[in-house]
């Protein structure tokens, strides 16, 4: 969710919230008031009302105690002194309709007897005073909601700008074209903090890139002169005319184990290298050719472990790539193909302009998914492999925009390389 | 036949030294710049090896020294960078080939003689050992000047052993020199053999020698000297 969507809601729901509550206040609060008027009004008629009774005997024959609103009847005992202020309704005559009413009863000694007085004195309709506040605060939540969206929409964007320029510049922020993060200065205190944290993060992150580019460099090409020494060394062992069998097979499997070392470190070099784009000069590639041509190169060992390979690709697919990467791509595919194959098994090749697609037949190697890309992830039946063919097919796909599928079903392994640059 | 091996590794020069002596060639070694440098200036070699990383210069300037006087060396490059933009300046220079460390020294033998044939024996290009006549012109293999229709492979596989002579070559080497990066050492190599049987088949019939001997569980041997035992 976005930063301004997120608040835009949550100034919504805060409004809400205050409006309904503060809705229920102000009922209260108005009621309150209106009923402490009417209560006061009434205490004054009831000082009126008990000044004429007690002056006057004959309670009928007075004039301003003949009002609907005036409830007066005589009573024998005078007894406790109580009264009663209470809401009540009354039928009004003419509208036929009963009204609320403010009720005020009391009792009052007369001069030859007692009276029990009510007075009464409407009240606002409950309902209408509820409608009108609910009616006031929606608009008052309209305006106020319309108000914070236009301020959220044009202040809080302004407000905020540094801060999504930082982060649409650290979203674009590549190690390898542009090391240096460029962020623009903030007046605004903690997004020149993050700024300063930010620029601080990729300049470590870049040094210890280049460290670490520069030291996989150096560490694999110091180790190739030992390693060419140790293979030499075993060379000439081997040409030893006193060795027995038994010391010339033991020197032949130093010698593998070497070669071994030293394929792996070329690939690792190979990977740096990549990383390091020193690949970049393209040039129109015909996959179709070189597809045919190295798998023509590979059918002494297809033809080795009778592998049936089935090639479909109509036309020519010309692409705008390395031809190294080209060749390395194309090479570690077949490859994998062959070395995880069974003896007797299939090849099945098709190119199109959408994709080009390697599957084989082969044992399950319980690789999940998009591990199998993963450096130095092998299945247990090669012991041999070495796991990175398949990372370098990932990091040439990577380095091409290429997509790379892996997929496994009925003992048939697929790798689908995906054109389409989207 | 003088060959220099400039390389700063003195386990690795020796070791090259070793091997070629056993060929026959004459050997000398420069572990610096300056001293390859003078040895260069002051002797005449007729192929040179040289590490381009020393580290008292660059080796790309020995290939500029000689070529400024004009000396016919063939010139083999051994480097452990292995970009296209290496090979590329070395071989532009004027270098005759390029290898990457590390190598096989069967594979270098081999380079060097191919490097040797080039510069010196351009015209009448042939190899003849025995009753074995290589025509590298037009790739074709004599036995008792009788045509042996070879593949490429077979053909590639009968140079390989015919530059490294009574030498142990593992499966691995061959496969490395024949198929390159096709067969590396983790793959079965089984399908070597089947190339070895075909090509001892095809001279055994013309009447050779059997020199394509069984290295048990590591190689073959192109065993010249088995034959001079039983025939002497």
């Amino acid at each position: 969710m976005k930063l301004l969507v997120k608040t835009g809601l949550l100034i919504v729901t805060v409004a809400l919230f205050v409006f309904f509550f503060g809705g229920i206040a102000y009922y209260k609060i108005i009621q309150s008031i209106f009923i402490n008027y009417v209560d006061k009004s009434l205490k004054e008629q009831k000082t009126e009302i008990l000044a004429v009774l007690s002056t006057h005997a004959d309670v009928d024959k007075l004039v301003i105690l003949h009002d609907k609103q005036l409830n007066i009847h005589k009573i024998k005992d005078f007894g406790s002194e109580d009264e009663i202020l209470k809401d009540t309704v009354l039928l009004d005559s003419v509208e036929n309709l009963y009204m609320p009413m403010r009720m005020y009863r009391f009792k009052a000694k007369g001069l030859e007897t007692n009276y029990e007085v009510r007075i009464f004195s409407p009240m606002v309709e409950a309902e209408k005073l509820i409608a009108q506040t609910v009616l006031t605060m929606t608009l008052m939540l309209i305006t106020f909601i319309i108000a914070m969206l236009i301020f959220n929409r044009y202040f809080f964007r302004r407000i905020w700008d540094d801060f999504f320029i930082s982060l649409s510049r650290a979203k674009e922020y590549n190690l390898r074209d542009n090391p240096i993060l460029d962020l623009k200065n903030s007046d605004v205190e903690e997004f020149q903090i993050l700024n300063d944290v930010l620029k601080r993060l990729t300049e470590r992150i870049h040094k210890d890139y280049q460290n670490l580019k520069e030291f996989t460099e150096n560490a694999s090409h110091e180790i190739q002169t030992p390693l060419s020494v140790m293979k030499a060394k075993t060379e000439l062992l081997m040409q030893d005319e006193s060795c027995t069998p038994k010391q010339l097979e033991l020197i032949s499997e130093l010698n593998i184990g070497i070669s071994r070392l030293s394929n792996i470190n070329k690939v690792l070099i190979l990977m740096t290298r990549i990383d390091n784009e020193q690949f970049t000069d393209l040039t129109k590639i015909d996959l179709k050719e070189r597809l045919e041509y190295h798998l023509n190169n590979f059918s002494d060992i297809i033809e080795s472990k009778e592998i049936e390979v089935d090639v479909n690709i109509k036309n020519s697919i010309v692409m705008q790539m390395n031809s190294a990467l080209a060749d390395i791509l194309i090479i570690n595919l077949l490859k994998n193909a062959i070395r995880h194959n069974f003896e007797k098994g299939k090849i099945f090749i098709s190119l199109d302009s959408k994709a080009m697609v390697i599957s084989n037949t082969g044992p399950d190697h319980q690789i999940k998914g998009s591990d199998i890309f993963n450096r130095f992830v092998k299945s247990n039946n090669v012991s041999e492999s070495q796991g990175l063919g398949l990372s370098l097919v990932r990091k040439v796909c990577h380095v091409n925009k290429f997509k790379i599928h892996y997929d496994y079903k009925n003992e048939i392994h697929t790798m689908t390389v995906d054109f389409r640059r989207n | 036949m003088k060959i220099l091996i400039v390389e700063d590794e003195v386990a690795l020069a020796e070791s090259i030294v070793q091997y070629l002596e056993g060929e026959g060639y004459v050997c000398e070694m420069a572990l610096d710049f300056l001293s390859a440098s003078r040895k260069v200036h002051d002797y005449d070699y007729e192929c040179i090896l040289l590490d381009i990383n020393l580290p008292d210069g660059n080796g790309l300037d020995i290939i500029r020294e000689l070529k400024a006087k004009q000396k016919t060396a063939g010139i083999i490059i051994i480097s452990a960078r292995n970009s296209t933009a290496d090979r590329i300046m070395g071989l532009d220079l004027g270098a005759d080939d390029y290898l990457v460390k590390p190598f096989n020294l069967s594979e270098l033998s081999s380079r060097i003689k191919s490097v040797l044939r080039r510069v010196y024996f351009s015209g009448n290009n042939e190899i003849i050992f025995n009753e074995i006549r290589v025509d590298l012109n037009a790739i074709q293999v004599f036995v008792h000047d009788e045509l042996v229709q070879l593949t490429k492979k077979e053909y590639d596989l009968l140079l390989f052993f015919l530059s490294n002579k009574n030498r142990v070559l593992t499966k691995e080497s061959i496969g490395e020199n024949l198929w390159g990066d096709y067969a590396d050492t983790l793959d079965s190599l089984d399908f070597i053999y089947t190339h070895i049987k075909n090509l001892r088949k095809k001279l055994v019939d013309k009447g050779l020698d059997n020199y394509l001997q069984n290295v048990y569980g590591i190689g073959y041997k192109f065993n010249t000297r088995l034959t001079d035992e039983t025939t002497s």
